[in-house]
């Protein structure tokens, strides 16, 4: 079963996407921000992780851009941003780019065929 | 430069200023015009005392010198407006003029003082006052105090021989002459400013030195000053691009829910239990209250931006406002417990809207700001004429370097990174309880908690009570700026 881990400080939000991501068959773990993200993401060992930006101690760009320079073996794990913003010039970071993006409010069958897409 | 009324004296000395006001500005030119003046000022006495000319002509020439130094002041008046060359050739002609007038006056003492004594003691006065003149011109350059010393040593000379014979006062204004060319000359051969040409090379290295370091000096305040505006400039582009990503990460947000919870109602509508419609439309309230305190605050920051909004006052009760704010707020967020604690609070004259509005954002910002503590603490009193209000949470703090910036319209605080928020808030709170003459401030230690106190005045804006604030906070700040 394909692991996903889903990180958003927004507890309704974290939990309306973890029921509807185990209701279309996969694996979920959450976390609350980057901090935890990243203590899950060792643990759980997800083949594909979903992070919201905005979240405090670690945001979901810090994130990301800790596993791309300190944690090389997650090199090939797809990285999906949840972003406020809609242009991708915005939103990319050249350092350390996102697999992808997705714009809250997120649709819940896009993100099923995203995700899809990538396992 | 008065020209018209006033004493003949004052006027002979503003035109005399003026004289060293115009020489200052360009001594280069004026120095030469005085040598060839002093000359030229000579030529009528050598004349007169020669020839033996009637008194009248020597009057004459004295209304015409009188008449060419009134137009060198009145010259003086227009220079601004003349063309350069024209008043130059003017102010040459005129001075000339003006400086014969004494000397032709000195020559008809040494032809006429045996003849008459009323003659004799005006002539003295003439010369006294020509000397007087010569002084004052001396003040303005070098050059000029040699006119002095011509005036004085024939007449030093004739005095000391006492040779009522012409030819005695020949040979003294001879010599007079003579010492008078030989020190003109010398200083204005020594007032001649230095050129670049007549230097030598190590005074020309020192002066292009010098040159090129004080403009060395002024590029480098002029770049500061650029670069000082370039990184003002970049800090208000970087406070706009927050502001706008996280203005829309606040939007989406509670857009976000509300599409949640719709989406779920949508897909699970034939099993979803009564009680779960009840809990989603709480959780759609409850976003859509986020969202509608979001676009209030930050309408309430355009409009405070653009000038004062109309407050709308009335009795007000402070202390059931700050119940009902602390209520909605538990209302959006259940994880903190909020402790009331007012004593009896008057009623003031304010806006409750947007004094509600300052509670609101100072309650929600307790609450974000705090994640990891249970417990708010609210109180609220009476001091003297004014009431305080104090708002104390316990979560990050703030760095004391970020204090001062604090109620900066979209600045936030560097222990706020990764906590949604677009930086209007406190700006909002702090110009509406500014508006109601009241003060907003802040204590905080970081990692400790902050506490926001606002003072507000009973009689509302205005009042005497608010004056009482305002004296408060102007020796507040003055002990700061002493301390």
């Amino acid at each position: 079963m394909t692991k996903i881990l889903y990180i958003e400080d927004e507890a309704i939000l974290r939990d309306d996407i973890a029921e509807e991501l185990h209701h279309a068959g996969f694996e979920v773990a959450t976390a609350v921000d980057g901090v935890d993200g990243l203590q899950e993401i060792q643990r759980v060992q997800p083949d594909l992780v979903i992070s919201d930006i905005f979240m405090p101690k670690m945001n979901g760009r810090e994130l990301l851009k800790e596993l791309r320079t300190h944690h090389k073996e997650y090199d090939a794990m797809p990285f999906i941003l949840v972003s406020a913003l809609t242009d991708r010039e915005s939103r990319d970071d050249p350092i350390a780019p996102a697999t992808d993006f997705l714009t809250k409010p997120i649709d819940f069958e896009e993100l099923i065929k995203v995700i899809r897409s990538y396992c | 430069m008065a020209r018209s009324g006033g004493p003949l004296l004052k006027r002979i000395s503003l035109g005399l200023r003026t004289l060293q006001e115009e020489q200052l500005r360009d001594s280069d030119r004026v120095v030469p015009a005085i040598a060839i003046s002093h000359l030229i000022g000579a030529l009528p006495a050598i004349f007169l005392i020669s020839s033996s000319i009637e008194i009248f002509t020597v009057a004459g020439w004295g209304a015409l010198s009188l008449i060419a130094s009134a137009s060198y002041w009145r010259f003086c008046s227009w220079r601004k407006n003349a063309p350069v060359l024209r008043s130059a050739i003017l102010r040459e002609i005129a001075f000339a003029a003006w400086l014969a007038f004494p000397w032709a006056l000195f020559a008809l003492l040494l032809t006429e003082m045996q003849t008459e004594p009323l003659t004799m003691i005006g002539m003295v006065l003439i010369v006294c006052l020509s000397c007087l003149a010569s002084v004052q011109l001396s003040i303005i350059h070098p050059a000029a105090f040699a006119y002095v010393l011509t005036l004085i040593i024939p007449a030093v000379l004739y005095y000391s021989l006492y040779q009522p014979k012409l030819m005695a006062a020949f040979g003294a204004i001879g010599l007079g002459i003579f010492l008078f060319i030989l020190i003109v000359t010398i200083s204005f051969l020594l007032s001649l400013p230095k050129r670049p040409g007549r230097a030598s090379p190590a005074e020309n290295h020192r002066a292009l030195e010098a040159l090129a370091k004080e403009q060395t000096l002024l590029i480098l305040r002029q770049a500061k000053h650029l670069k000082d505006a370039l990184k003002q400039q970049e800090n208000i582009n970087d406070l706009q691009r927050s502001f706008i990503a996280m203005a829309s990460h606040e939007f989406r947000t509670p857009l976000a829910i509300i599409d949640s919870s719709a989406q779920k109602l949508k897909s699970r509508a034939e099993t979803v239990a009564p009680a779960d419609i009840i809990r989603r439309a709480e959780t759609i309230r409850s976003a859509v209250k986020r969202l509608t305190d979001l676009t209030d605050r930050i309408l309430s920051a355009a409009k405070l931006e653009n000038g004062y909004i109309a407050l709308s006052l009335q009795n007000c009760d402070v202390k059931q406002l700050v119940i009902d704010c602390c209520n909605r707020q538990r209302e959006i967020e259940k994880s903190h417990r909020l402790n009331i604690e007012f004593g009896e609070l008057p009623l003031i004259l304010a806006d409750d809207k947007a004094l509600g509005q300052v509670f609101s954002n100072l309650l929600s910002n307790a609450v974000k700001y705090s994640q990891g503590a249970s417990c708010i603490d609210v109180r609220g009193w009476q001091d003297g004429r004014s009431i305080i209000i104090e708002i104390q949470d316990h979560g990050v703090g703030i760095d004391e370097d970020d204090l001062p910036k604090l109620f900066s319209r979209f600045f936030r605080a560097k222990t706020a990174e990764g906590i949604a928020g677009t930086g209007i808030g406190l700006s909002v709170v702090k110009m509406i309880v500014e508006q109601h003459d009241g003060e907003v401030a802040v204590t905080s230690a970081k990692g400790i908690g902050t506490c926001f106190t606002i003072c507000l005045p009973i009689g509302g804006p205005g009042s005497a009570e608010a004056d009482f604030i305002a004296a408060l906070k102007s020796s507040d700040n003055l002990m700061r700026e002493r301390a």
